[in-house]
């Protein structure tokens, strides 16, 4: 049957069926939430789902469930959304009832709770204009905001909710609030007030919106978003989905799972290189299988000899991680991306630095665990949390370990580019780069930072500058920004 | 050989494959449906012991590609034997009547058969087992998911070579990197778990005949506490569980004691920074847990 005729097929079985419960609809629901949940699957692969399920028993749970996962997932990652969203969608009717009606609760708890909130707002972001006449009332006059500054505004303590108000209570004397500009002047200054506290809420909730980041959408259908939220907040609650973590903010217990997740990319970073530096056309030993094959159109005799060509030098890399005091918070991360990488690339320098420069490299080649490598890094080093010094580290750099840099090298800055003697460092790196193939700043400011900073703006100009706090950036940057 | 999800499960039994619904259904779809299964997990839990397994209950060939970086066409595929040819060239070199030799030299008899080509061109269904497929470049990743969807090769010197029927197909990856989704696709997924302390008691008691209830459950018991509460760079697995049984059984131990652990921990640490992390516990601690555990 032609995979058309099968789509037609199933669609034809699936608007047969009027009944809510029908296992297709069912599945077509449950592969749409996984979609939204990040997992690709395709048309084929749901057709494919549906054909295996009718070699399996489909009232065993345990089995289906097997089946569905063994046709719809493709790694481990994907097999824990499943399991979670299989878990929480394939529930007996009755319970997906009850938790329906709770929902629409609570839905009509939050329509109440808005309700509420608009009137209080209208009742407190509102001037008075006194009437001129005796014989008119004074007027209220309500200030129009938006949507999401009526939101910031109910979300502030009440103290500042009553400061917002004393200031328009306060704000112009009694004659000026009938010129009919009054109106229109509060609403901009309430509104950039509104805005200020915003961007203050979003700093505090920092963290907790970077969690939210995870690869999801909703799909307007309560049954389905349903499932959809309660995934995330299960991952979130996890702390599986460590990879867009502020890695600042990861705890202690956690690490050994970064460490993972580094190593993984560090050695995704080993095979890339190698995979992409094959061969070139400079040429070495005489190819014998290919002279001959060559050359069978001259009947054997070698005429046209072909030489094996020479695999090109794979890059090198020098890392210099900044431990200062102002990194001091990624200095677990610092550390882990050059155990992670110099556990799978052999021949890696790497320094750390802050107020001045110091080898790292024998650390990172001996045997020893993360922890171990750390202790004895901290111990014998005289750097750690020290203020940063970028040019006397480079200086001390072109010293002593110039001749580590080739034209083959790529050098790697790790920092938030705070440095005293700025300009003086800028004009180092700048020196320095020229013995270098590329000098790459993995930043670990968040980008929206960078244009308030004259450093990063100083440093873009001697390196190219890549966002880098997140294990999503480092992942980025190992697959798209490193060639 | 068509067998039913019940013969399958009695079948991996019988080959001493202790596994349960979550490894038989993945694999009995693939077998049905005639799609590769895709193996991961980590390393020693059973992945590459599946396809050995399959090959003993259908009575088959079982064909062993071993992937790595590099590894390409000529390795996996097919190579002609250019010694053979160069020598059938020389001999020939003063014989005039040469207008078949371009001929001769590209027939069967100079083909190298590597292991896909082989798999096609058997004669009753092997198992192929794509053993790490995760070590291969993209470029061949992409190759081979081309021969796993049509079965066929073609061979320009001698034309199209097709399977005459699809071999049962084992793919293994440690997940080192992330495989193509068009690979991905056309498998069926199987994630092999580390086992429950119940399930590895019952893979000791069969692999390792003879060995008593008490010390298979309290092998069991701390290789999964070693599991779940000391940070090794490599987790003990299966392997070495069945390593560690059956070096107690030779050593006449019915219980395990701290010296006993002592004398045999170099057969479930396989780094010395493992063995060093194990160290600070310590073996007279771990006998205790067990202890406390079993109490």
């Amino acid at each position: 049957m032609k995979s058309s005729e099968k789509v037609a097929n199933q669609v034809q079985k699936f608007t047969d069926k009027a009944d809510e419960n029908y296992i297709e609809r069912n599945l077509i629901k449950f592969i749409q939430i996984l979609r939204n949940l990040g997992i690709r699957i395709s048309l084929a692969e749901s057709i494919e789902a549906l054909e295996a399920l009718q070699l399996i028993e489909i009232v065993n749970k345990g089995e289906f469930k097997t089946t569905l996962r063994s046709m719809l997932v493709k790694n481990n990652y994907e097999k824990k959304i499943f399991d979670k969203a299989f878990d929480i969608f394939f529930v007996p009717q009755q319970e997906k009832e009850a938790q329906q009606n709770s929902m629409q609760q609570q839905a009509e708890q939050q329509q109440e709770a808005q309700a509420e909130a608009e009137k209080k707002i209208s009742e407190e972001l509102k001037f008075k204009r006194e009437s001129v006449r005796d014989d008119l009332e004074d007027e209220e006059v309500e200030l129009e905001l938006t949507e999401e500054q009526k939101k910031v505004y109910t979300k502030l303590d009440p103290e500042i909710q009553q400061k917002i108000q004393d200031y328009i209570e306060q704000s112009f004397p009694g004659h000026l609030r009938h010129s009919p500009n009054t109106k229109s002047a509060l609403e901009n200054m309430i509104g950039g007030k509104l805005n200020y506290w915003q961007r203050q809420l979003e700093k505090e909730n920092g963290v907790e919106q970077e969690e939210k980041s995870i690869d999801s959408q909703l799909t307007g259908d309560l049954e389905m978003d349903r499932v959809i939220e309660q995934v995330v907040s299960s991952l979130q609650q996890e702390k599986e989905e460590l990879i867009n973590k502020d890695l600042n903010t990861i705890p202690e217990e956690e690490l050994p799972q970064v460490t993972m997740l580094v190593k993984e990319l560090s050695h995704r970073l080993a095979t890339k290189i190698s995979r992409r530096f094959q061969r070139n056309k400079k040429t070495g030993q005489i190819d014998l299988r290919k002279t001959i094959r060559s050359n069978i159109k001259y009947g054997g005799t070698m005429f046209d000899l072909k030489y094996q060509e020479k695999k090109v030098q794979k890059p090198k890399f020098l890392l210099i991680c900044d431990v200062s005091d102002s990194m001091a918070r990624y200095a677990t991360f610092v550390l882990q991306f050059v155990y992670g990488i110099s556990s799978v690339i052999r021949d890696i320098e790497s320094f750390i630095f802050s107020e001045d420069l110091e080898r790292v490299t024998e650390h990172f080649t001996q045997t020893d665990s993360f922890g171990d490598t750390i202790v004895n890094i901290i111990n014998s080093s005289q750097e750690w949390g020290q203020t940063t010094d970028l040019r006397t580290s480079l200086e001390t750099f072109e010293e002593e370990y110039l001749d580590l840099l080739t034209p083959q090298t790529i050098l790697i800055i790790m920092s938030d580019t705070k440095t005293i003697r700025l300009y003086d460092a800028a004009d180092k790196l700048a020196e320095i780069k020229k013995q270098a193939k590329e000098v790459i700043w993995l930043n670990t400011l968040p980008k929206s930072e960078w244009k308030n900073l004259k450093s990063v703006e100083t440093f873009k100009e001697v390196s190219r500058m890549v966002e880098c706090y997140t294990i999503k950036h480092l992942q980025n940057f190992l697959n798209e920004d490193l060639f | 050989m068509k067998l039913s999800k019940e013969e399958l499960k009695k079948a991996f039994q019988e080959e001493q494959y202790i596994c349960g619904e979550e490894i038989i259904i993945p694999s009995y779809l693939a077998l049905e449906l005639e799609k590769p299964l895709l193996i991961t997990g980590e390393p020693g839990v059973g992945k590459t012991e599946i396809a050995k397994v399959l090959s003993k209950v259908f009575d088959t060939e079982l064909i062993r590609l071993q992937c790595y970086e590099g590894l390409d066409e000529n390795k996996a595929l097919y190579e002609w034997n250019y010694q053979k040819q160069l020598i059938n060239i020389q001999i020939n070199k003063d014989n005039k009547a040469q207008d078949n030799l371009e001929q001769d030299i590209f027939s069967e008899e100079y083909l190298l058969e590597r292991p896909l080509l082989k798999a096609i061109k058997a004669d009753k269904r092997p198992v192929l087992l794509i053993d790490e497929i995760d070590k291969t470049d993209e470029e061949f990743e992409a190759f081979l998911f081309e021969m796993l969807s049509d079965f066929q090769v073609s061979i320009p010197e001698l034309g199209t070579v097709k399977a005459k029927q699809r071999p049962i197909v084992v793919l293994t990856s440690n997940a080192n990197r992330e495989l193509s989704d068009g690979l991905k696709r056309r498998c069926i997924f199987l994630y092999i778990d580390l086992p429950s302390i119940d399930k590895e008691v019952e893979i000791i008691r069969t692999k390792v005949p003879g060995i008593g209830k008490e010390l298979s459950h309290q092998i069991a018991a701390a290789i999964s506490y070693l599991r779940h509460n000391l940070d090794f760079k490599k987790k003990p697995s299966i392997s070495e569980t069945l390593d560690w049984a059956q070096a107690l059984m030779s050593l006449d131990a019915d219980r395990l004691s701290p010296e006993l652990i002592r004398k045999t921990q170099s057969l479930i640490f396989k780094t010395k920074n493992d063995l060093d992390v194990f160290k600070e516990l310590g073996a007279g601690q771990l006998s205790k847990e067990i202890k406390t555990k079993s109490s």
